[in-house]
């Protein structure tokens, strides 16, 4: 049994050493309002030391969005809790940095952190039934963060509280105040989430699958909800979803996650036409949407996802791609940037020929060097 | 959003049929929840009828109520010759061989102790069918055909499986007795995308390959689009539209269809809801809104759908709905 507690691991100090600037920076210009680099997170758990997240570089002016897409053990959720130091307990280690308007939050102190939550930095969670206090009214709930950070009284924050209300769209604001969250369905309380975290205007707001517990027709209206506030107050976003149609039309830079890094981010459009990691592409290929036909075979990703804590040598997606080659399974993959202020890891980008030639190669062989097979059906169905 | 129509339903053929099917709870107080108020439909063999609806439209309760995990309140399942409702227990446990089950939670559906192959396994088993060996060969075939290697999974513990393996298992199980009907209550719900995938292009493979009938729940439009013939669209226990997969998405023509489509964001795409349903809420199922039951939310409600259920009326072929108001076809769409 190994210690929970254990300090020092490898794991955490392994790097590559072509480890370069996060992508995505843009040079020059005012100082931007987050910018993380090189973060990693690491928890202990019984059965030894998970790295949940890698490598995370990212760059975000005031005001932009940032859309973080991955699937389920990607750390989409480690990420945006380890920029909101969420993760605060013996067994969570970070490595890297986090600035905030130009402070370190990682070495922040609890007492600074309280400062910040609500006021500069607030959260939106994933389900809005277990975000909101069931015991409190919603009044006390939105007036609580106004109250910690702003010397109003008590008769002010109510007021506050009702304006909120009217802005996040909820009807008969007055009578909601009074109401307690199981009075309301998923959607109303999610709003009364987004009106709590917007209430003291925020710098940047962190919104985590804020729409993944909520009916489809519910979730256009809070993620339109979540835009016009974002525009409107001149906030950061960073929008965390499992869907790339949600986060697609919504932000303006993506970032791709896959098995706890960041494979690929850039600008949105730019991203979602050409992606570069084909772990994108196939990503995109296999959404099921409605635009094509019905019965159409979908695209699938052969295989699971990795597990953030399985230690590989080479690319963390190469057990899973068809154009894996060599090089895949020895070399992890160096960050690389593109003028374009689009970054990836991956040995053969989807731009370049070096990736049809390796495909070709593979579908010869009827196999990758990962030992995937491939054959010219899947591409052809996947093309 | 009426439900007392008939005219959807096809004449003779069908596998599995639920008439004037409904479904209350009561509740504290005399109160009762209208979770499932009539409901019709027919599946035919080999055809996917896919069920689409928000939380709380009655779609978990309706699939409850075909197996009789729900008794229904009221209304009939006729499932090859037997009316499910009032079969007694055991005769029960005959048909519900032929009629199966796969639900959301992958994980939650399989026993995490039991390794695969007994889990595969054991319908026969229960049923006494053939000896162990040619159970676990049964059983080795059925893991083989969802895309399970049986030498290296079938020993392994269900907790040590992923989501996506797990609703595999869950499949090959649901197979193992042979069944006419199964009803998959949102299989892909709780899986990743690129699994979700694989699961999808599973199950149209075993529908063609054993003929079989689906009733496919799901919220998502898009992910029925993929896998169904026909869909049907319900809305707080009442049936809005009912038509072929191709005409549904082609001309959706009730305002419920259109928002749930509306709704659906798009790769790329700025968000195209149809801006109304704005602010307002699926309302209760204690106490549902008179006549159609989606007026609260429509745009074109008026003082008849207050006062009048509408019912369903074919519009194209094999395309019913059930609108007061309901959206004009274009012409070229009804000559096709």
């Amino acid at each position: 049994m190994k210690r929970l507690s254990r300090r020092s691991t490898p794991a955490l100090g392994h790097r590559p050493p072509e480890q370069t600037a996060p992508d995505g920076r843009p040079s020059g210009t005012s100082a931007p309002l987050l910018v993380v680099d090189d973060l990693a997170t690491e928890f202990a758990t019984p059965g030894g030391p998970v790295l949940a997240l890698r490598n995370a570089g990212l760059v975000l002016p005031q005001g932009r969005t940032l859309g973080v897409v991955g699937e389920s053990g990607s750390g989409k959720s480690v990420l945006v809790r380890s920029i909101m130091r969420l993760l605060r307990s013996r067994g969570v280690r970070h490595e890297g940095s986090v600035r905030f308007d130009g402070e370190e939050l990682l070495t922040a102190s609890n007492a600074r952190m309280r400062k910040i939550w609500g006021d500069r930095i607030a959260m939106v969670f994933q389900d809005p039934m277990t975000t909101l206090h069931p015991n409190h009214r919603i009044g006390f709930q939105i007036t609580e963060a106004l109250r910690e950070h702003l010397p109003l009284s008590p008769d002010e924050a109510q007021d506050r509280a009702l304006r909120l209300l009217e802005s996040v769209a909820i009807p008969e604001p007055a009578r909601r105040l009074r109401q307690y969250p199981h009075e309301m369905s998923g959607g109303m309380r999610q709003r009364i989430v987004i009106a709590i975290a917007i209430a003291c205007a925020p710098d940047l707001l962190l919104a985590d699958e804020p729409t993944t517990a909520l009916d489809v027709t519910v979730q256009a209206q809070v993620l339109d909800l979540l835009s016009l506030h974002q525009s409107r107050r001149g906030m950061a976003m960073i929008l965390v979803s499992h869907d790339l149609a949600v986060v697609s039309s919504r932000t303006d830079e993506l970032a791709v996650m896959y098995s706890g890094q960041i494979v690929e981010s850039g600008p949105t459009a730019a991203v979602l036409d050409a992606p570069l990691m084909p772990y994108t592409a196939a990503l995109l290929r296999s959404t099921p949407t409605v635009d094509k036909a019905p019965g159409t075979r979908l695209h699938t990703i052969p295989g699971e996802p990795l597990p953030p804590e399985r230690r590989v040598t080479g690319c963390r997606f190469a057990s899973r791609c068809r154009y894996a080659v060599e090089r895949c399974l020895t070399t992890e993959p160096p960050l690389a940037a593109t003028p374009g202020g689009r970054g990836y890891r991956c040995h053969l980008p989807l731009d370049g020929t070096a990736a049809q030639e390796a495909l070709a190669a593979n579908l010869a062989r009827g196999r990758t060097a990962a030992g995937l097979a491939v054959t010219e059906t899947d591409v052809v169905r996947g093309a | 959003m009426a439900g007392t129509g008939k005219a959807h339903l096809r004449s003779a053929g069908a596998v599995l049929r639920a008439e004037d099917l409904v479904v209350e709870f009561p509740l504290r107080g005399g109160k009762r929840v209208h979770a499932v108020s009539g409901v019709d439909f027919d599946i035919l063999p080999g055809e996917t009828l896919a069920l689409v609806g928000e939380s709380g439209s009655g779609k978990s309760t309706t699939a409850k109520a075909i197996v009789q995990l729900e008794k229904p309140t009221a209304g009939h399942v006729h499932f090859e010759g037997d009316d499910l409702t009032v079969l007694r227990s055991g005769a029960l446990r005959q048909v519900r061989s032929r009629l199966q089950m796969v639900f959301q939670d992958p994980i939650a559906s399989l026993n995490p102790w039991r390794e695969v192959l007994d889990i595969v396994a054991e319908p026969l088993q229960i049923w006494r069918r053939g000896t162990r060996r040619e159970q676990l060969d049964a059983a080795r075939a059925a893991m083989r055909s969802v895309g399970l290697d049986p030498e290296t999974m079938g020993g392994r513990r269900a907790s040590e499986l992923s989501g996506g393996q797990c609703q595999r298992v869950s499949i090959a199980r649901a197979l193992m007795l042979e069944p006419r009907v199964v009803i998959c209550d949102e299989p892909v719900a709780a899986l990743d995308v690129s699994v979700q995938a694989q699961i999808l292009n599973l199950l149209g493979d075993l529908k063609a390959q054993l003929d079989l009938s689906m009733l496919f729940i799901s919220h998502d439009l898009a992910v029925v689009r993929m896998v169904s013939d026909r869909v049907m669209v319900m809305y707080l226990g009442k049936i809005c539209e009912v038509a072929s997969a191709a005409s549904l998405y082609e001309a959706p023509s009730h305002p419920y269809t259109t928002l749930l489509l509306g709704s659906i964001p798009r790769l790329g795409q700025a968000p195209a809801a149809p801006g109304y349903g704005l602010g307002t809420e699926i309302p209760s199922p204690v106490d549902p809104p008179s006549g159609c039951r989606f007026r609260t939310r429509c745009p074109l409600a008026t003082d008849l759908c207050t006062k009048e259920e509408p019912v369903l009326k074919e519009i194209a072929k094999d395309h019913y709905v059930a609108c007061h108001h309901r959206n004009q076809r274009r012409p070229d769409a009804d000559q096709r």
